[in-house]
This record gives C-alpha cells, sequence and structure tokens, in this order.
C-alpha cells in the first residue's frame, strides 16, 4: 500500500487528470507475483509482464529500438517501468512520450513496484490513447501490456504498434516471394503495355454514392438488399465478391484484383457464365496471374501501387497509383474515391471471423485456436489475424486522409472501422 | 553435428528470444520454428537423462506460444532451455 500511494502522489502532482482515469478502471483480480531467484515480475490476465529473470536485460533489448543519440523518444506501455528507466538512462533523451496503453495494468504495476523514479522525471510525458493514437518513431514498446489493452482507442493504437513492430519483418519475408511475383510482372509486360491506364477511369462517376464491396462474411446479410440499393450507386466489386453479387443479381461496375495467385482468382471467375463481366472492367495490378487476365472478358485497366516491385514498369509504362496496402479493399476504396465518390459504404470490408466464418460463401469453421481480436461495430470482441488487422488500421488511415469523402460501414458484424459509423440507408 | 552447427543453432536460439521480447511475432514465430526444425539435430548429443527435462520445457514454450505470453516463451527459451542446451555443446567440444 506504501508502493502504491507515494507512486500515485507522484502521479496526481504531475497529472491530477489520472484521478479520474483510474477512478475509472476497476482494479484486476487476475494480478499475481511471480518470482525467481533473481527477480520479481508480475503476472496479469496470464501473460508475463517482465521477464522473471532478468528484467534490466529485457528492457535494454527493447530500448535497442530507440537509436542511440535520439532526443525524443516514444514507449507504448509502461510495463513494469524498466523501458522508460532504460531509456531515461540516456543524456541526450530530452524528452520520453510513455504512452499508458491500459490504465487497469498501470494500476496493478503501481500497486506492486515503486515506478517514482520515472513518473517524477521532468523528460516524462505521460499519455494514454485517444490523446495518443497514432505510432510514432522511435519507439520501443512492452508488447505484454498492448496484449492486455481493452478500451476501443488503446485497440486501435495497439494494432498499428504491433503492425509497425513487425513491418521491417513483412517486408523481409516479401522479398522472398517477389522473385516469382517479379516474373509475372515481366510476363505481363504486354498487356500493361496494351491496356489502358486506370486514370481513365478517374472522375467517371463525380459526386456518386459508392458500394466498396469486399468478400468478408457480412457480404451474405447484405444480398438481400444490394440489388435495390445498387440503383443510382457505383458498385466497386473485390474479384472474390464477384460470383456471390452475380448470385444476387447485382452486376457491379468495376471489378478489382490484385493477387498474384492463379486458382484461387480464377476460381472466383467460375460458375457463372463469364460473358455476364463482358461490359465490366477490371482494374488489376500487373501482378496478377497472366491467365486471369486473358480469362476476363471485360476491358482491363492496370494499375500500380507503391510496391517495389513495380518500379521498373511503371518508369517504362507510366500507369496510375492505387492505395495499396496488401488488402484488395484498399485498391478498391482508392478507385472509387478517385472515380468520384464522395459517399462510400464499404460492403463485407470484416477484417475479421465475424460467425467463425472466413469469406462470405463459406462454412464455419473453428475459430478458438485464433487468439488475435477486433471489436465489431456492437463492442464485441471478433477473432481475427494479424495480417487482416494490419489492413483494418492502413484502411482507417486511408480514411483519416479523405476528410472529403464520408465512409459507412454496412454492418455492425464486422470490423468496427474507425471513421466509418453505420450506413444509415441500411434501414430502408 | 559440428561446434560451428550448434553455435547457429544457439545464434538462431538468441535471435528467436530477442524477438519475441520486442513483440516480433511473425518473425518470432518464423525463426522459432526454423530453430525447432533444427533442434532435433542438436538432441542427439544431449545425454538422454536430460531428454526428459528438455521435453517439458518445449512443451511449456509452446503453451506459453499459444496463449500469446511471448515474455514466458522468451524465458523458458533463455534462462531453461538454452542452459541445457549449452551444457550439451560443452559435451560434445570435450568428446
Amino acid at each position: 500500500m506504501e508502493c502504491l500511494s507515494k507512486n500515485l502522489q507522484i502521479l496526481f502532482k504531475r497529472w491530477p487528470h489520472w484521478q479520474e482515469i483510474l477512478r475509472q478502471s476497476p482494479a484486476r483480480d487476475d494480478v499475481q507475483p511471480e518470482q525467481t531467484d533473481s527477480e520479481v515480475s508480475l503476472r496479469i490476465g496470464g501473460l508475463l509482464l517482465g521477464s522473471r529473470y532478468n528484467r534490466w536485460e529485457e528492457a535494454w533489448q527493447q530500448a535497442s529500438l530507440v537509436p542511440r543519440g535520439s532526443e525524443e523518444a516514444w514507449v507504448y506501455g509502461s510495463g513494469l517501468g524498466d523501458l522508460p528507466r532504460a531509456l531515461l538512462q540516456r543524456k541526450s533523451l530530452k524528452t520520453l512520450r510513455v504512452v499508458v496503453m491500459e490504465p487497469r495494468v498501470f494500476q496493478a504495476v503501481l500497486g506492486h513496484f515503486d515506478q517514482t523514479d520515472w513518473l517524477q522525471d521532468s523528460r516524462v510525458e505521460l499519455l494514454t490513447p485517444p490523446e495518443a493514437n497514432e505510432v510514432h518513431h522511435p519507439f520501443g514498446a512492452v508488447v505484454p501490456e498492448l496484449m492486455l489493452v481493452e478500451k476501443v482507442d488503446g485497440v486501435r493504437l495497439r494494432d498499428r504498434v504491433l503492425l509497425e513492430l513487425n513491418t521491417p519483418f513483412i517486408g523481409e519475408n516479401q522479398g522472398a516471394t517477389n522473385e516469382a511475383v517479379r516474373e509475372q510482372v515481366d510476363r505481363n509486360r504486354e498487356r500493361v503495355l496494351q491496356d489502358p491506364d486506370v486514370m481513365a477511369l478517374r472522375g467517371g462517376t463525380p459526386d456518386c454514392e459508392a458500394f466498396v464491396v469486399g468478400a468478408g462474411p457480412t457480404l451474405e446479410a447484405a444480398l438481400s438488399w444490394l440489388p435495390k440499393a445498387q440503383e443510382g450507386r457505383l458498385v466497386v466489386a473485390v474479384d472474390a465478391a464477384v460470383r456471390l453479387l452475380l448470385s444476387a443479381g447485382v452486376v457491379p461496375d468495376v471489378v478489382v484484383a490484385i493477387d498474384s495467385h492463379r486458382e484461387g482468382i480464377l476460381g472466383h471467375f467460375e460458375g457463372f457464365p463469364l460473358e455476364t463481366l463482358a461490359q465490366v472492367p477490371l482494374v488489376y495490378f500487373p501482378r496478377v496471374h497472366p491467365d486471369v487476365l486473358e480469362a476476363y472478358p471485360g476491358p482491363r485497366f492496370v494499375s500500380y501501387s507503391e510496391e517495389m516491385v513495380y518500379q521498373r514498369l511503371s518508369v517504362e509504362i507510366p500507369r496510375g497509383k492505387l492505395f495499396s496496402s496488401g488488402s484488395v479493399i484498399h485498391p478498391a476504396t482508392d478507385l472509387a474515391v478517385q472515380m468520384g465518390a464522395r459517399t462510400l459504404i464499404l460492403v463485407g470490408a470484416d477484417f475479421s471471423y465475424p460467425g467463425e466464418v472466413i469469406r462470405a460463401g463459406d462454412g464455419r469453421f473453428d475459430t478458438d485456436h485464433l487468439r488475435h481480436w477486433i471489436y465489431n461495430g456492437q463492442g464485441e470482441k471478433v477473432p481475427t489475424q494479424p495480417n487482416l488487422r494490419g489492413y483494418l488500421r492502413d484502411l482507417e488511415r486511408y480514411i483519416e486522409r479523405h476528410p472529403e469523402v464520408s465512409f459507412f460501414n454496412h454492418s455492425l458484424d464486422g470490423a468496427d472501422i474507425a471513421h466509418a459509423p453505420l450506413w444509415p440507408g441500411r434501414a430502408q | 553435428m559440428s561446434i560451428n552447427s550448434i553455435q547457429q543453432e544457439l545464434d538462431l536460439l538468441f535471435e528467436t528470444v530477442a524477438a519475441f521480447r520486442l513483440g516480433i511475432e511473425g518473425m518470432a514465430g518464423d525463426r522459432l520454428a526454423q530453430f525447432t526444425e533444427h533442434l532435433e539435430l542438436l538432441l542427439v548429443t544431449v545425454p538422454p537423462a536430460r531428454l526428459p527435462q528438455i521435453g517439458q520445457v518445449l512443451n511449456d514454450t509452446l503453451l506459453a506460444q499459444q496463449r500469446h505470453d511471448y515474455v514466458e516463451v522468451a524465458d523458458r527459451l533463455q534462462y531453461e532451455l538454452a542452459p541445457l542446451l549449452t551444457r550439451a555443446t560443452v559435451t560434445t567440444a570435450e568428446t
């Protein structure tokens, strides 16, 4: 208790609003000290918050992400206080912004360990989400605290931090598969030369309302009202959504394909007469398999993204670019905006597995083993995968960059997408 | 197994530990998979009496990984598994 009271004295003196934050944060009942001969740590919610063998060595390792000589740094998750301490040892550091990701975890730590040393360091600024809502560099993170975040704003920042931590490795991995993709891009060179630029579609439907249709599980529920709602609205569909849309009598205005896999994409165009799409443009990235492009019956328009794999070709054959950060929903959304959408309704953009379904039209599968989750629009946790979570947060960043467009979500059952409230037109 | 290979395997282990402590989940899982793929080669140098203990540590590590208890994974690998394997490498060098 003495430890807690000393900590709170410093905390409330420097940041009085923390009294209210802690008042609204009920104490956790799943906090357990764990001790070895050399160290004491805390286990919270079943997760070790710091090494129970050598916390200081661990903190130095986490601090190594911040280059020596940095004058400013961020810490996401105060943990047991070791990471802030390790960074504050650097005389060059002038400002350390510590983001307490989960107040209930912080409260538990305050009750077990003296945090007064770093709390009273004048270089420290203490923040919580949503005061801090983006990842700033350079930064370090206490990932166990991120895993214990519960509040919505904290969850969004959690995912952005985890995405930033993993981005270098994702890039390293893509280098390995890029050789095969590069070959495919080279094979499509002639087609890219012949096919018109995606920018020819730009502004084609000024000030329109648009549906951007993904293949997430919630698409199935939308099929009952989409045929009528489509009238007078632009429909941009990802390739994986086409078959289901056509089965409901919805012919999209544009289809977008970016995936390089042959069988997976060709499969999206099976089970219906292909001539149905004879007038429907396909917007594609040059990584798409040549057989898919050959099979597509309608006009094709080529686009690049910022990916390095297109750099050489884009100098030789200039074409427009669409935003993409790994999910086909990204360029589909950007295309709709560039075509002129000022109201954009996301359909089937779930980035998760609501109802334990992977994709619209699939059966259920066991999601018990999936530990990653996001909130849906109902405030419930839904299982997801790290890549889907990353796609969601990158889409939210895209939305933030386009205040001129009103974004909506057609369903509350898939991902809660920031700045995309439930579409009021759904009730009509 | 040569001393160089043993050292490479141990370097991979510590790379794995670092990735878990830093929360680089993708790298951590990838490196752990690589490490366990070659671990069998290292285990043939271990005195059989030590194998049950190593097996228990590996089992506890896997359970911790499944619940995303990354610090626990790192601790198990660095402070429980590595010493067992390192004593094995000394034995190998001596033979």
